[in-house]
């Protein structure tokens, strides 16, 4: 942000001990100071990035990858809960709804993954929302052979926590009567 | 490289990280507040850069 020699942004310069130009910190969600940035060449500051997003992200851990996602479930024995996502607000909208508390619990019965819909990106041409404008929730079993080619459950769209909560829910429940 | 940005907040991500690492650009957020609201909202750490035009 710009400071403008201390005219500009004073609140957050002032809050942050910011004493000379160029500063940079990290803060978590609520806006705690985490850390300073601490080298600056370009792999020590994505190094940094990865470890402070590894530790500080709240809500669930995706993976990045339909194969990577598939291998972790085979090992847990759990389905695999893939979000597709893009830049617009349905999806932003999603991606808050999923770090609601109140799906903490039913989350970890999922292996979570997560890309965003780019038109070229490999996995989103394997389950074929490449030119999806929507945010799209896959529900895959690991166990079978191309589960992209026969997901579980497919969601298209916004849900809500409590919408989510209700049908994960009865996406289990289903499975346990099978 | 980060010195020629001047807008505020990136909210980090392994996405934004990654992006950085393919030479593509972070997504900077232009309104600090702005940034710091999504972050509360979508539970991920910030990235705040302090710079002067001067």
């Amino acid at each position: 942000m710009d400071c403008d020699w201390g005219a500009k942004n004073t609140d957050l310069s002032g809050k942050y001990g910011v004493r000379g130009y160029p500063t940079c910190v990290f803060t978590d969600s609520e806006g705690k100071e985490l850390a300073k940035l601490a080298k600056r060449d370009a792999a020590s500051v994505i190094a940094q990035m990865n470890e402070i997003a590894d530790k500080h992200t709240k809500g669930p851990a995706y993976l990045a990858s339909l194969d990577e996602a598939v291998a972790k479930a085979k090992e847990d024995k759990k389905p695999v809960l893939y979000l597709f996502t893009t830049a617009k607000d349905d999806s932003k909208k999603l991606e808050e709804a999923f770090v609601d508390e109140s799906l903490k619990d039913i989350l970890e019965k999922f292996v979570m993954a997560r890309r965003e819909i780019k038109k070229d990106d490999e996995d989103a041409k394997r389950f074929k929302v490449a030119s999806s404008t929507q945010p799209v929730i896959f529900i895959l079993d690991a166990e079978i052979e191309k589960p992209e080619e026969k997901p579980l459950k497919k969601w298209t769209g916004k849900k809500t926590a409590k919408e989510l909560k209700k049908d994960l829910e009865a996406f289990l429940k289903s499975l346990e009567e099978k | 490289m980060l010195k020629s940005l001047l807008a505020a907040v990136t909210v980090v991500s392994m996405a934004g990280a990654a992006a950085a690492q393919d030479g593509g650009k972070l997504p900077w957020k232009k309104d600090p507040q702005a940034a710091l609201a999504e972050a509360r909202k979508t539970g991920k750490p910030t990235f705040m850069f302090f710079t002067s035009e001067g």
